[in-house]
């Protein structure tokens, strides 16, 4: 293990994209860290340190490598870099444990005579196509797997596979190198059932319209060609009542749904840029039989057609712009990604999935695990980490027959707890609901499309009302007609009511590519204007997780220390190591190593040091730090501000050489960088900034009044609200923007609620990926950036407006003075949908970032 | 000219049957993840030992005929 020290540039506290994802990765990073451990990847880091540092963020992206690399796949990178980069893959590698025995995790294995077996698994960590193709590419090289084909859409994979060769189990060792977990699966929500619906319904309405158009089109254009050339009239006609029979179909079938939203617009008396095209669509189906009824040479027909086309493709870019959004919230808090280990009457364990777990089953949680399910303490005492649940930032105390609530981070020695409620009746299973609630209560907002829509619509109802009634009075109602489709047809708002979606898409895009993944498109058009934006404090101002913030005592214990903690994977060992990677020279790191390292149960660690001269007995003691220990971290104060190390001490950890205390280190929640700078700068933009946050009041109100010193004025400051208080203050009536930001479960109804919720990559396994808004990494840099790119993006919306609105002015008042000939206007149409096009494309939504490598 | 009434309707109806395809396709669910499968397309299947097995074992057995 220490040889693989040697090859990294362990001094250098440089950023290095990891080679497997390409996420930026510091190399002090507790993460980063995880790789160095585990014996099988020896020979890749030999081959990192050749290829001039080589970095990767975590484990799992290490053994990808290495099995990429292995299997002669490299096709990945390159295939990957076709995508757009994604959310990072798992953090922590889950084991496959719970699949060594199927039926007790609930898993369906369907037998086919030829003795295979069909098995339908979970796969987490899937978010590009390169991963689907990797994880079906890897099938040839597991003995006894037959097939492995991935379905992108419900993020699952079947396996077909002989039994007597190999296990599902098997197949998820294999694949969890690649940093793939599989996992029981759930079948689809109800809610993913639907969206593939209506995905397949937009498809099918564009199939049938394209149809329609394109037999039009050429049915059109024998006729014009006929004018032409000549044609006898029998055929014209023919062809002209071929034409608007399609015509009315294209009106009918994939036109119906502008008919349908007009109808509701109407009787719910909201103007919809839905009504003007509704009339369009029946003033053109008039016009086609008019006109192949009289035999007259204008047709109409072609441009209803190609224009439901356009309609529909122009619904479906929305639809897919906000697409993401429907997959709401409340989907956030799964449980089914957690395993319990479930202790039977005998004594014997099973791994299962935790939402199998009953009532009255016993389970065992080791330290650096998370407790599956509510319920009490039966043997065993240790501290848990409850941030991510209710924002409390210090671990807590359990002892026997305390309540322990699912989900919250055993940090020291193992609990063996009895299960006293099932998934749905659990605090996690409440705030769900509580979540589901939030989101239906949420009043949706008018979208600036449609604001600016409905004036027009009114605008050029009143316009085409008024030439169709003073054509009929000056020359009758054949002109009338003709003059009065021209309007409407060349009036027609579709390049108003492209704009909008087609600018949010392409800013969509863009904002993934920094690492900002907006699912609701809306939302981004609403951070426009600034309100108030309410932060959660533990996870999103600070780091939320444990770092070392200080270390009193002398320098050559660190590297035994270091040797001792590198190998355990325990939350606080994690952010040992983080902190003395850098410090420890690279040298000690080969030379000093530890042997009988073991957990002692509800103390610490200990183990045996032998270095270069001498070998010592380290024991390594945890223990909270109550917030009157702080003075001490105040001495430490290694990061030069006595405020924060104030303010962010939770845990010591002594060290004792051979019985003899030599010191200690001291433990704490970090601000994150640049929060001050960040806040200040919101407040000059105009923005009001609030603090809720579940971590006890002393310590909120510390942390207020160490910003307020620095130039933060707070709205308001809130500590220790549970998520139901949290919601409800979120919710409260304001007539500014209520933008919530943060991390934890404890936030997601606020998330939920409020007008924005901006959910930010913390400590917690718990995935907020699906909240309106995620950030991906460096949390506050990016806010700043995606409300400057939310105010361009707004700005690049009406500049589309005003051009398309010029050029409505000026054709409506051509067409309503008799000038354009509807077949003109029909030409016309496309164009200003084009134009809007290539504005919405050339709109600067996002401007590169040019801080990008000095953010981190 | 008159073979117009026979072919216009006969080439509306070829394109319907295109159509009737096109349909079946997005009913049956082949439209409904567009990312892996365009990106499939792009690797070569490399000649691999299983696959005779597979051609043993005859058919395709998945679900969603991706």
């Amino acid at each position: 293990m220490s040889g693989a020290l040697a090859g990294r540039e362990s001094d250098s506290k440089s950023t290095l994209q990891c080679a497997h994802c390409g996420l930026q990765t510091r190399v002090d990073d507790p993460a980063a860290w995880g790789y160095t451990r585990g014996e099988s990847q020896n020979e890749v880091r030999g081959e990192a340190s050749d290829s001039q540092g080589m970095v990767f963020c975590c484990q799992g992206c290490m053994g990808a490598y290495a099995l990429i690399h292995g299997l002669g796949l490299e096709d990945f990178y390159s295939l990957r870099d076709l995508t757009q980069k994604s959310p990072h893959p798992v953090r922590h590698i889950r084991s496959s444990e719970v699949l060594r025995d199927l039926e007790a995790a609930g898993v369906q294995v369907e037998a086919f005579s030829d003795g295979l077996c069909r098995v339908r698994l979970g796969v987490d960590g899937l978010h590009c196509a390169a991963c689907s193709w990797l994880i079906e590419s890897v099938q040839p090289s597991i003995q006894g797997l037959r097939s492995a084909r991935v379905r992108w859409s419900d993020a699952s994979v079947e396996l077909i596979y002989d039994p007597s060769k190999t296990q599902p189990k098997q197949v998820a060792d294999h694949l969890s190198r690649l940093g793939y977990v599989l996992r029981p699966w759930t079948p689809n929500t109800q809610e993913d059932t639907e969206q593939i619906a209506i995905q397949r319904e937009h498809w099918k309405g564009i199939a049938v319209a394209f149809f329609l158009a394109a037999n039009a089109m050429w049915i059109g254009i024998s006729l014009y060609a006929g004018e032409a050339t000549g044609m006898a009239s029998s055929h014209a006609m023919f062809l002209r009542w071929t034409g608007a029979i399609l015509g009315l179909l294209s009106a009918l079938f994939p036109g119906r749904i502008f008919f349908q939203s007009a109808w509701q617009s109407l009787k719910a008396r909201v103007p919809h840029v839905d009504v003007p095209v509704a009339i369009g669509l029946f003033v053109g189906t008039i016009g086609s039989f008019a006109g192949a009824a009289l035999g007259s040479s204008d047709v109409y027909f072609d441009s209803l057609a190609s224009l439901v086309l356009l309609l529909r493709v122009g619904r479906y870019i929305q639809y897919r712009a906000q697409y993401r959004s429907g997959l709401s919230i409340s989907k956030l808090l799964r449980f089914q990604e957690m395993d319990a280990v479930r202790i039977s009457e005998d004594g014997s364990e099973t791994t299962v999935p935790a939402y199998r777990l009953q009532r009255g089953d016993l389970v065992r949680v080791l330290a650096g695990e998370k407790v599956p399910a509510d319920g009490v303490v039966e043997r065993g005492e240790s501290y848990l980490q409850t941030a991510f649940l209710t924002g409390e930032s210090r671990p807590q105390s359990v002892v026997v027959g305390d309540d322990v609530i699912g989900g919250t981070l055993n940090l020291r020695s193992p609990l063996w707890v009895r299960v006293r409620a099932t998934a749905e009746n659990s605090r996690m299973g409440q705030l769900n609901e509580l979540i589901r609630q939030a989101s239906a209560d949420r009043t949706p907002l008018i979208q600036l499309a449609d604001r600016v829509g409905g004036v027009f619509v009114w605008v050029v109802l009143a316009i085409a009302l008024g030439t169709a009634i003073s054509w009929w009075m000056i020359s009758g109602w054949q002109i009338a007609l003709e003059h009065t489709i021209a309007l409407l047809t060349i009036a027609c708002p579709c390049a108003l009511a492209l704009a909008a979606p087609l600018v949010i898409t392409v800013a969509l895009g863009r904002a993934a590519r920094e690492g900002i993944w907006i699912r609701d498109g809306n939302s981004l058009e609403r951070l426009a204007n600034p309100g108030t934006i309410w932060f959660d404090k533990t996870g999103t101002l600070t780091t939320g997780d444990l770092r070392v913030i200080g270390w009193q005592g002398p320098k050559w214990v660190l590297p035994g220390v270091f040797a001792i903690e590198s190998q355990s994977d325990h939350p606080v060992a994690r952010a040992l190591c983080a902190y003395l990677q850098p410090l420890v020279a690279r040298e000690s790191q080969i030379a000093v190593t530890a042997s009988q390292v073991e957990q002692i149960y509800g103390l610490g660690v200990q183990g045996i040091v032998s270095g270069d001269e001498r070998t010592n007995r380290f024991v390594l003691r945890g223990d909270r730090c109550e917030l009157s220990n702080a003075s001490e971290s105040k001495r430490v104060g290694t990061d030069g501000e006595d405020a924060v190390g104030e303010y962010s001490a939770q845990m010591r950890v002594q060290v004792e050489v051979d019985g003899e205390p030599v010191g200690a280190f001291v433990l704490g929640d970090a601000l994150r960088t640049g929060v001050v700078e960040t806040l200040v700068k919101l407040q000059r933009m105009g923005w009001e900034v609030g603090l809720l946050s579940g971590d006890s009041v002393d310590r909120v109100h510390a942390f207020a009044e160490l910003m307020r010193r620095k130039g933060v004025h707070w709205r308001e400051v809130a500590g220790g609200v549970s998520p139901e208080e949290k919601l409800q203050r979120i919710a409260r009536p304001d007539a500014r923007l209520r933008v919530m930001v943060g991390d934890g479960v404890n936030d997601a109804a606020a998330l939920a609620i409020a007008d924005v919720g901006i959910a930010v990559r913390g400590p917690s396994e718990i995935s907020l990926r699906n909240a309106p808004i995620y950030i991906g990494e460096d949390p506050l840099g990016s806010l700043l950036r995606l409300l400057d790119a939310s105010k361009r993006t707004v700005w690049g919306i009406y500049r589309c407006f005003a051009a398309s609105l010029i050029y409505n002015m000026i054709t409506i008042s051509l067409a309503a003075s008799g000038l354009i000939h509807p077949l003109l206007a029909a030409v016309f149409m496309p164009i200003s949908g084009i134009t809007v096009l290539i504005m919405a494309w050339s709109a600067k939504t996002f401007p590169p970032n040019t801080k990008k490598g000095s953010v981190h | 000219m008159s073979v117009l009434y026979i072919a216009l309707p006969v080439a509306i109806l070829l394109g319907g049957v295109a159509l009737w395809g096109c349909l079946y396709c997005i009913r049956s669910g082949q439209y409904d993840e567009m990312e892996s499968s365009s990106m499939r397309i792009l690797i070569d299947d490399k000649p691999v030992a299983s696959q005779e097995v597979q051609r043993e074992s005859g058919t395709d057995r998945t679900e969603d005929g991706l």
